[in-house]
Formats: C-alpha cells, sequence, structure tokens
C-alpha cells in the first residue's frame, strides 16, 4: 500500500479566512485572496439536531462589500475549464470539455515544478521549462512580484499545451504572470486561456508556498468538487515530494 | 516519488448535477445529494473578459427545489469537524478543534473499509436494542425487525490510525448500528483517523433530541475526539479490497465547520 512516510505534505492552496456572521450577529471579518475575492458565511441551526451549519456566501444586496451575494466557483485556489466559462469567446474550437468530463487522473499526478526566479521581469520561454515532461502537470512560480514577475507568453503556453501535451498547468499567483492581452480583442485575447481551455486542460490557481518545494519533481493533486456545470471549482492543492 | 500508478481511482463523491440559472433566462434542471439537497447556481458574466462564471446560489427567496437563497456548506459530500458545528453543545469538548487546525495528513491515508453485509436485521426482544432514530422516537416493540449493533468483532480489519470507510445494504431501521460502545472502541484502542459513511448503511445518527449531554452520542464522540466525519459517501460497496488509500480534503477555508470536498478512494489493481 501507498503510504505519505518518507514524503513532505506541503500545501498549495491559498488561506482564506472566512468572513463569519455568527448566530449573535456579529461579525467576524475575513480575508480575500489575490484576485480580492473573498469567502463568506453565516451561522444558522439545523433543527434537526442542533448543530450549527454555514450558510455559504451571503444574500444579493445584503453585504456592502459583496453585493452580489453568492460566491462563485473561482474564490481562492480552483480549477477551472473551458465549457460554460470561455467557450462563448470566438475562434475556440469545438468539443471542448467541462471540469466533470475529465478523467479523474487529470487532477493529479506526476508535477515539473518550474520556480522563475532567474526571469525578473522577462517572458518565460519553453527555453526556462526543460524540466516539463510530456504529460506532466506542471507548476510555475517565483518569489517575484509587481513589474519584476516573469509572465507566460502565449506561444509558451501554446508550447506547454500542444507540444508538451501538458495534463494540468498549475500557477503561484503572486509569481507569475499567467496571462497577457486580457484587453486584446476576440480571438486574439488571453493566449494562455485559449491554450489551455481550448486543448482541454484544467488550470488551477492561484497558488501559494510553490517556492518552498524543494524537488524540481512531485506529486500534485487538486481534485474537483463532483458537481456537473460547474466551470470552476474550489479545490485543496497539495503538493507530495520526496524527503 | 509519490505515485497513484497501480492503484483504481473509485469516486466516493456522489455525482451532483447543478440546477442553473443561466443569462439567457433558460434554466436547467438539476438533481440532488443523497439526503436530496440540491446544489442551484446562477450564471454571470464577467465584464473584464466577457468569460462566465456561476454562483453558488439560488435566486432571491429561493425557489421549487430549494426555499432560500443560501444553501450549506453541508449540501454534496462534505467533511465536518467539531469547533463551530458542535462546540456550543453543553458538555461539548473543550479541546475540540476546527477543521482548518487539523494537520492535512488527517484527510488522507490508508482506510479499513468495512462493508458489512452479514449484519442482517433480527427481531429483537428488549426495545433498547435499537437506537431512537433520526429525530424520531422510534418505539420498538419485542419481535420488531431491526437492524444489528456493530461491535469490534465486525470491524476486525480496522488498524491503528486507519480512516474507516462503513457501509451495509441494509435501509431504514433494518440498519447495523453504531454505538457508544463501539465508538468508544474506534476512538480510544483503534484511533482512527477519520470515518467516512454512506447516506444509508449504518444508523448513526440517532437520539438528536435527547438533551444534551445525551443526544447525537456518536457525533459528540467522534467529534469530540477530534475525528472527522464525512458523509454522504457512495461506491463504498463497490471496493474489491479492504484496504484502500483514501483522500478527502477540505477546502482552505478558516472558521468553517464543515466543507466541501471530493472524496477518491484508490485501490491496488490486481496484477494480471
Amino acid at each position: 500500500m501507498i503510504s505519505l512516510k518518507g514524503h513532505r505534505l506541503v500545501d498549495l492552496t491559498w488561506e482564506l479566512v472566512s468572513r463569519v456572521t455568527r448566530l449573535d450577529t456579529s461579525v467576524e471579518p475575513g480575508t480575500r485572496d489575490i484576485y480580492n475575492m473573498p469567502w463568506i458565511v453565516e451561522e444558522t441551526v439545523n433543527e434537526k439536531d442542533g448543530t450549527i451549519e454555514h450558510l455559504v456566501a451571503c444574500n444579493e444586496g445584503t453585504v456592502a462589500e459583496w453585493a452580489i451575494g453568492g460566491v462563485s466557483g473561482h474564490m481562492g485556489s480552483h480549477t477551472q475549464l473551458g465549457v460554460r466559462h470561455n467557450d462563448n469567446w470566438s475562434g475556440l474550437p469545438d468539443g471542448m470539455l467541462g471540469l466533470w468530463d475529465m478523467p479523474i487522473g487529470t487532477y493529479y499526478g506526476d508535477a515539473a515544478v518550474c520556480i522563475l526566479d532567474d526571469l525578473k521581469g522577462k517572458p518565460i520561454l519553453p527555453k526556462h521549462l526543460a524540466n516539463v515532461r510530456e504529460g506532466d502537470i506542471v507548476i510555475l512560480g517565483s518569489s517575484l512580484t509587481g513589474r519584476d514577475t516573469p509572465w507566460l507568453e502565449g506561444e509558451t503556453a501554446y508550447w506547454l499545451a500542444e507540444e508538451k501535451k501538458i495534463k494540468m498547468l498549475a500557477v503561484g499567483a503572486p509569481g507569475i504572470g499567467w496571462e497577457t492581452k486580457a484587453d486584446a480583442p476576440e480571438p486574439e485575447n488571453c493566449p494562455t486561456h485559449r491554450a489551455m481551455t481550448g486543448n482541454n486542460i484544467p488550470i488551477t490557481y492561484p497558488l501559494v508556498n510553490v517556492t518552498t518545494l524543494k524537488r524540481d519533481r512531485v506529486f500534485f493533486m487538486s481534485l474537483p468538487l463532483n458537481v456537473e456545470r460547474m466551470e470552476g471549482t474550489w479545490v485543496r492543492a497539495i503538493a507530495i515530494e520526496e524527503e | 516519488m509519490f505515485s497513484l500508478n497501480g492503484y483504481k481511482p473509485v469516486d466516493l463523491s456522489p455525482h451532483i448535477l447543478a440546477r442553473v440559472y443561466r443569462v439567457d433566462g433558460t434554466v436547467e434542471e438539476g438533481t440532488t445529494d443523497p439526503y436530496g439537497k440540491p446544489w442551484v447556481m446562477k450564471e454571470g458574466r464577467f465584464a473584464g473578459d466577457n468569460s462566465l462564471f456561476t454562483l453558488y446560489a439560488a435566486p432571491v427567496g429561493g425557489d421549487e427545489v430549494w426555499h432560500q437563497e443560501r444553501m450549506t456548506s453541508h449540501h454534496g459530500v462534505h467533511v465536518q469537524g467539531g469547533k463551530g458545528h458542535i462546540s456550543h453543545w453543553k458538555g461539548a469538548s473543550d479541546t475540540m478543534k476546527g477543521l482548518w487546525e487539523m494537520p492535512l495528513p488527517t484527510f488522507m491515508g490508508e482506510a479499513a473499509v468495512c462493508h458489512l453485509t452479514d449484519l442482517a436485521p433480527v427481531a429483537i426482544s428488549d426495545p433498547s436494542e435499537y437506537p431512537s432514530g433520526e429525530g424520531r422516537n422510534v418505539q420498538s416493540k419485542p419481535g420488531d425487525v431491526r437492524g444489528r449493533e456493530i461491535t469490534p468483532d465486525h470491524l476486525g480489519n480496522i488498524q491503528k490510525g486507519d480512516i474507516v470507510l462503513m457501509t451495509s445494504p441494509f435501509t431504514g431501521l433494518e440498519q447495523p448500528w453504531l454505538s457508544v460502545d463501539t465508538c468508544k472502541w474506534l476512538i480510544q484502542d483503534r484511533e482512527i483517523k477519520m470515518l467516512g459513511l454512506c447516506a444509508t448503511g449504518v444508523e448513526w445518527q440517532y437520539d438528536l433530541k435527547l438533551p444534551a449531554p445525551d443526544n447525537s452520542p456518536v457525533r459528540r464522540m467522534l467529534l469530540g475526539a477530534n475525528v472527522p466525519i464525512v458523509h454522504p459517501l457512495v461506491n463504498i460497496d463497490k471496493l474489491t479490497r479492504d484496504r484502500v488509500f483514501f483522500v478527502c480534503l477540505p477546502l482552505r477555508t478558516v472558521k468553517m465547520e464543515a466543507s466541501f470536498t471530493r472524496a477518491m478512494a484508490f485501490e491496488e489493481e490486481v496484477s494480471a
């Protein structure tokens, strides 16, 4: 039987402290992820057994700092794919799949760890990703921030997707600028999204602790919820590396 | 390197089809989890890049499948800890932790599969031989056919520190039941790490309305000992090995008393 003995478990998941409304109506503030996404809950009593359960999110228009009410699957670390997310964009191929259509093995396996601290303010090119093997999950990270952050060129994203046929792209943020041309008109916009979701390669982000990984190959896992029609789902992303 | 090569994944998470309110005004019907809870979502469009997203929320005021706008962290398969969930109960352990305070290996590792097919129900001779049921006062009489108490004798494959996955083919009042004594044995003798259960198969949610501290003894004991409970699982009966590698990681959402999860078993494939 496989075992975690002799391995180090590294949590790559962004920690979100819930904004909690307690039964007594007091509110405990929470934290947000790098994209300013919160996690909001409110206590309620399950009358069947007197336990407390959390209602997830808030009612529309009731919390000033989150007027939309509901939370999407894109809060904190999450994985996403194309169907009902960006398959409405022009120029993407037919036959794109949803997260729920993919074999579960898509979401775990051998991963190449690419720490790109040497690329201060530079584009990430295939030559910088020499440890990526065909079929890998690819984890990108750096300790750089702001204008020093290296960015994933569109051509490199297509190289990963179509030449290296990677299984999943997992990105640390801050640290990596993984998308470009967000404001460009379709079909020139967002080449990383297009390269990945157009080739049925899930994207998992924002991750943390990538630069604490000591090995350049690890086992990675980020399982989506088993809810069909979610274009993105919250995940707990972990790496398991040899000690 | 750690690897799951040679292991067959078995999905223990019930599949739910979300009910979705699309931006074009259409509604796609969904399904429910094994307890009958739906998963309702509202689609939106992100103006920044014209991508679509869905919110975990029903329409304002609810709809015909869910009575209010918000759903809970207990829809679909979820893992629960004690802090924030039962820590307000009289007599609850003051050393109880929240899910977010437990080390990650709590939620993954070797698991004993206990498929209790041999525990066929029997006619009881005394009403005390079966618990009083989920929120109802079951008035058992001598001669009624009821599920049997699960005892350590039935759980011989559980090793110290295991995760335990438990089910049976029996339903309703014929489900075998987890007693206080057996629960104590699981915690103190076997030092189990987590308990996973299907929606039916094992009666563990009983005495819910007794005055504290006698209410919900199984939940109280397990969570009080920092043994998380994951449910409702499916497919435990499909596992072909009595030991598997099990994973059900909670989200990293501090202060949440329970978390959505994806529960998976990995069992060694039979060599040719």
